[in-house]
């Protein structure tokens, strides 16, 4: 599997935050992962973006264990629920900041831009400052500054969390476009059951610091803990 | 740790300036500082640079350490994380502060003058000197001398800070 996290503990204050975390994801697939505020879900991204340092446990990624690895050789990006676009920057100098990091020289690095400025549709916008944007906007521009530098994962955290519905739903569709366009593995957090449910190849629960990977959507449908036939229930209710 | 470092940036304000720098005569004595205009400088540093530190301490919050957890993600290392995005995002609150620091050791007074114990003269304590001595003259010349970096630099920070943060 291109991503195996393996048995991976972590405590803060001597309460268990992390517990025993098991999961595979193949390359190219989307994992959401669903829980209410506080349940260690971004504990767990930050641990996987080696943001975090896990108390036991091993990941590999793409075979090769990242342990010991920085979370700037890691290659994988982690998204907040907040764009945290930098504000000394126009819209063509966010997205093209993990390029120039790298050196990448300067023609490469107009034409990348430009493309994945075509691909988030946010042409004629490249020379506007961050807060003359909107929050739609400005989620897509934090997405095509992680996306360009091709991370080998992901990390979403709650990434439409403080968006308007439409604008959520306009991103949902956004996003699902782009990670098949660049192939994007990802693991996609949210507490959102519907998002869950639209953004993720496979489904995940986690529940007081323990992840639960469903076989099918259908078995994450079936399972009481999830609340999705509590919903199915309220909007059956609703028609009756 | 940070909560002690903090609390004592607090200290120089609890006091009075003259009470403080009395608590620091001994110090400033015992290593040689005392009536030198590096005494001074080191005396005004202790007032300026706790004051430089609240200034900052909101802005060293949860955000900025994303920021630096952003930088690194998308591959960059602490250095430019903080070449290229704290220093350029704290560029206007460093010339405020610059400017608000400058303010509080031109016009010390009280430390200065203990410190300094009359062998180092600033402008602000000539100031006091000329009125003391009814020097109505000199007095008036070093108040214009005394008022104008401070006009140049509200000039400058209204030019070209405060109308961009608007």
């Amino acid at each position: 599997m291109f991503l195996e996290v393996q048995h991976i503990v972590k405590s803060f204050h001597k309460e268990e935050v992390v517990k025993d975390l098991n999961f595979t994801l193949a390359a190219h697939q989307t994992l959401s992962i669903l829980g209410q505020s506080g349940c260690g879900k971004t504990t767990m991204l930050k641990i996987i973006g080696g943001l975090v340092r896990p108390d036991g446990g091993h990941i590999y990624l793409n075979g090769n264990l990242i342990d010991d690895v920085t979370p700037e050789k890691r290659s994988i990006v982690y998204l907040y629920q907040e764009d945290l676009l930098f504000p000394h920057l126009n819209v063509f100098e966010n997205i093209a900041f993990g390029l120039k990091i790298k050196k990448i020289n300067a023609s490469e690095i107009t034409d990348r831009v430009h493309l994945m400025i075509t691909s988030l549709e946010l042409q004629g916008q490249e020379k506007k400052m961050p807060h003359q944007l909107s929050g739609g906007q400005r989620q897509r521009v934090s997405f095509g500054r992680a996306i360009i530098t091709n991370p080998a994962l992901l990390l979403l955290d709650e990434p439409f969390g403080s968006l308007d519905t439409g604008t959520r739903a306009r991103m949902q569709d956004l996003f699902k476009r782009i990670a098949s366009e660049f192939r994007i593995t990802s693991l996609f957090v949210t507490h959102d059951l519907k998002e869950a449910i639209l953004m993720g190849d496979h489904i995940g629960y986690m529940q007081s610091g323990k992840l639960k990977v469903y076989e099918s959507k259908e078995s994450f449908i079936q399972d009481d803990h999830t609340g999705v036939q509590k919903e199915i229930d309220f909007w059956k209710g609703l028609t009756k | 740790m940070k909560r002690t470092i903090t609390l004592l940036t607090y200290f120089p304000y609890i006091l009075a300036p003259v009470v403080f720098a009395a608590c620091l005569s001994y110090f400033f004595l015992k290593l040689g500082l005392f009536g030198k205009p590096v005494g001074v400088f080191v005396a005004q540093f202790m007032v300026a640079f706790p004051y430089a530190l609240i200034f900052f301490s909101s802005f060293w919050g949860e955000k900025t350490k994303s920021y630096e957890e952003l930088v690194a993600t998308l591959g960059g290392n602490q250095w430019q994380a903080f070449r290229k995005v704290l220093l350029p995002i704290a560029k206007n609150m460093l010339v405020i502060c610059f400017f608000q620091t400058f303010l509080i050791s031109w016009f010390e007074y009280g430390l200065t003058s203990i410190i300094g114990v009359g062998k180092v003269q600033t402008l602000t304590i000539k100031v006091f000197l000329f009125i003391k001595e009814s020097n109505f003259y000199y007095g008036a010349l070093s108040c214009r001398l005394l008022i104008l970096p401070p006009v140049l630099l509200l000039y400058i920070n209204k030019r070209y800070v405060f109308n961009k943060l608007i």
